[in-house]
């Protein structure tokens, strides 16, 4: 009985270590062939390119964004002006009283760009210009590149690991990112209260117009604190169109949670990489500081 | 070791900032839609930096008297993603800059499109630049390249 | 009982102190042998599942240099005498690093602050937080953009030579240094450890077993210096910490106005 149960344990555990030799020295099968076709570089939209190490839709890629412009990244989905100012509008309106004064009256130049700080998210997926956004998906974290005003990133963390116990507050905050289904959904929180929202605070009665487009409200600029916590949702929707969405919550300075529309990037062509920006050249401030000292 | 103390010293910039004209990369707030211009000038100088890239040109007027302006566009890395780069726009270059004038009336404007003898030209508009189509944005140069890629 | 303590702790202290200038001046490849202080055998190098490559992700953090750990007492003798004019001219309020740029490689590798490095299916990316930037290093096999603008850190291609990453860099600015005006590899030394746009970078990341990475470095720079220059073997350890803990953005000081609204 004993010399049965000694040869059954024996024969188990010598089992056990082959299978974990076996384990540790055979990598998981690359699929190779996909990996390369996985990487759609062309402009032809196709079926979704998958990461290899685990089969999630591959988000890697060099993505403008969709509203720029006649030329061929304009889509014909992007909002009207009309649209533009009725999302500045809600949003105002979910400001505390209190919040919604002082956004209104920041000036143009407390803009956090002209203090070298970013635009952050989700206000830079937003931004109608020349600048691109670059992601680069890993086993164990998505990065996120920016190019205005800096060479700015985000390191979205993927393998499960939860957010740091303690967050250095940032303009980028802490990203964690989980799967659900084909989206991406990232909890970003340990915000240092210094990015602004997308879209401009509505013009004080009799404000004219500035800003993109005429009819959109002057001044102001939807400030956050250091309670901003954010849920973002990325999603392609083909191989050459990712889609983005966040929801916003901000206790101490809105009275409720805020979703941004759903934006549109599109892929932008083979070979297309983010620039090296470093902000060594602000908009002068400097100039600025020395027309207040002189009223 | 905190922000400050990594970031040691401080570059004065206010010697600097005061020679530079005024640099904002907010359309609306500095240029003039209503003050479009267009200039055919003599390259002088071409600041190549981040946040503006700055064309310095010297503009004949009927009389050959020489006028200095200075046109802001769009970073370098991105002026080079569109193909305008180094070796067309350059000191001794002659250029054709369409754009809008600063508000403040001064020799500053905006690029919107930058052609070449050669005839090829780039566009280069800011957002906002363009009087709105209807309640629609219009963020492009008419004819000629748009798009933020060559 | 309270002179044995004393006794104890100062020769704790002189211990302490004899370890780390003992550390800091021993040619930093020496440092290897310290894995052998440690029981634990060093684990086999990890490699990228869709490739099989050694997998360089992680933070790395290595020992600060000093000059002379660093290999600058070679590079000095190497600056041509117009470039050395310019260096003696220069000191700590030039050097790019104070003004909000960055130190640029290998100078970075030199110090204790860790980098993270993420390796993906057609990159691997170096993440910095002093000061916050990143390096974007495809793998993919292409050739050096042709028409990019000259930048701080340069244009990077990176190919496997067996299980090194070969990282060729060019397109530089020319406004990095390669070491500190504090950094006095000799008597003589002084001034700022400039580069020009016609700078080269070759370097070689080697991953030595799973917690360790080594690093080396050949520069090139027609324009400032006789020859080339190769950076001793530089080792950096895996440290412990999933990612680097603070953003590191550089703000130059003066840009601090803000209007009446927001104060």
């Amino acid at each position: 009985m004993k010399r049965s149960l000694i040869a059954s344990i024996v024969a188990g555990v010598t089992v056990m270590v082959w299978l974990v030799i076996f384990a540790a020295t055979t990598s998981v099968p690359a699929a190779a062939p996909q990996s390369a076709a996985g990487q759609a570089k062309t402009a032809a939209s196709g079926p979704l390119p998958k990461t290899p190490w685990d089969g999630k839709p591959d988000l890697t890629g060099t993505w403008g964004p969709a509203t720029a412009g006649p030329g061929p990244n304009h889509d014909a989905r992007s909002p009207t002006n009309t649209e533009r100012r009725d999302r500045g509008l809600a949003l105002d309106a979910l400001y505390q009283p209190w919040a919604r004064e002082k956004s209104r009256a920041l000036a143009y130049l407390d803009d956090p760009r002209y203090h070298c700080g970013p635009y952050g998210f989700p206000k830079y997926i937003n931004i109608p210009d020349y600048f691109l956004l670059q992601i680069v998906q890993a086993p164990k974290e998505t990065l996120v590149f920016t190019e205005y005003i800096y060479s700015g990133y985000r390191t979205i963390t993927t393998d499960g690991s939860p957010h740091p116990k303690k967050i250095v507050p940032s303009f980028f905050g802490d990203s964690v990112g989980h799967w659900e289904g084909e989206t991406l959904v990232v909890d970003v929180t340990g915000f240092n209260g210094k990015i602004w929202l997308p879209g401009v605070a509505a013009p004080p009665p009799g404000g004219r117009g500035r800003g993109q487009n005429a009819g959109e409200p002057e001044g102001g600029g939807f400030m956050t604190s250091d309670a901003l916590h954010e849920v973002e949702r990325w999603r392609l929707l083909d191989a050459d169109t990712l889609e983005y969405e966040a929801t916003v919550e901000d206790p101490k300075v809105l009275t409720g949670p805020w979703t941004t529309p759903k934006s549109l990037l599109k892929r932008a062509p083979a070979g297309v990489v983010i620039n090296e920006a470093l902000c060594l050249d602000p908009e002068d401030l400097a100039h600025m500081k020395a027309t207040e000292k002189k009223k | 070791m905190t922000h400050k103390a990594f970031c040691g010293l401080v570059v004065s910039l206010g010697l600097v900032a005061a020679a530079l004209p005024r640099a904002h990369h907010s359309f609306a707030v500095n240029f003039d839609r209503d003050k479009p211009i267009v200039v055919t000038a003599v390259v002088t100088g071409v600041k190549w930096e981040n946040p503006h890239t700055l064309i310095y040109v010297d503009v004949k007027d009927k009389d050959g008297k020489v006028e200095k302006w200075t046109f802001e566009s769009f970073p370098p890395g991105v002026l080079y993603r569109k193909g305008l780069r180094q070796d067309r726009l350059k000191p001794g270059g002659e250029v054709t800059l369409k754009g809008f004038q600063a508000r403040d009336g001064s020799n500053f404007a905006n690029v919107s499109v930058a052609s070449f003898p050669d005839g090829k030209s780039f566009c280069v508009q800011f957002p906002g630049a363009s009087a709105p189509v209807g309640d629609n944005a219009y963020d492009g140069c008419t004819g000629g390249d748009t798009g933020q890629y060559r | 009982m309270g002179k044995a303590f004393g006794a104890a702790l100062l020769g704790a202290s002189v211990a302490v102190l004899a370890f780390f200038t003992f550390a800091s001046s021993v040619p930093a490849a020496a440092q290897q042998s310290g894995g052998a202080r440690t029981a634990t055998p060093a684990k086999a190098v990890p490699r990228a599942s869709w490739d099989g490559k050694p997998d360089l992700t992680g933070v790395w953090q290595g020992a600060s240099l000093n000059a002379r750990a660093y290999g600058l007492a070679e590079l000095e003798r190497l600056y041509q005498p117009s470039a050395k004019e310019k260096m003696k001219a220069l000191t700590e309020k030039d050097d790019p690093i104070r003004q909000c740029s960055v130190y640029g490689y290998p100078r970075r590798i030199a110090k204790s602050f860790p980098i993270q490095l993420v390796q993906a299916a057609e990159v691997v990316v170096v993440l910095d937080n002093r000061p916050h930037i990143y390096r974007y290093i495809p793998t993919d096999g292409r050739k050096h953009t042709e028409d990019v603008f000259p930048t701080y850190q340069g244009d990077s291609v990176g190919r496997w030579d067996g299980d090194t990453l070969v990282v060729d860099v060019t397109t530089f600015n020319g406004k990095i240094w390669l070491g500190g005006v504090e950094d006095h590899p000799t008597p003589d030394s002084s001034g700022g450890w400039i580069t020009s746009d016609a700078l080269h970078l070759v370097e070689r990341w080697h991953l030595l077993d799973a917690d360790t990475l080594e690093y080396q470095a050949t520069v090139e720079d027609p324009r400032v210096l006789t020859g080339p220059w190769t950076t001793p073997k530089i080792v950096l350890k895996r440290a412990p910490i999933r990612k680097l803990e603070e953003e590191g953005h550089c703000i130059p000081a003066d840009i601090d106005w803000v209007s009446p609204a927001a104060r």
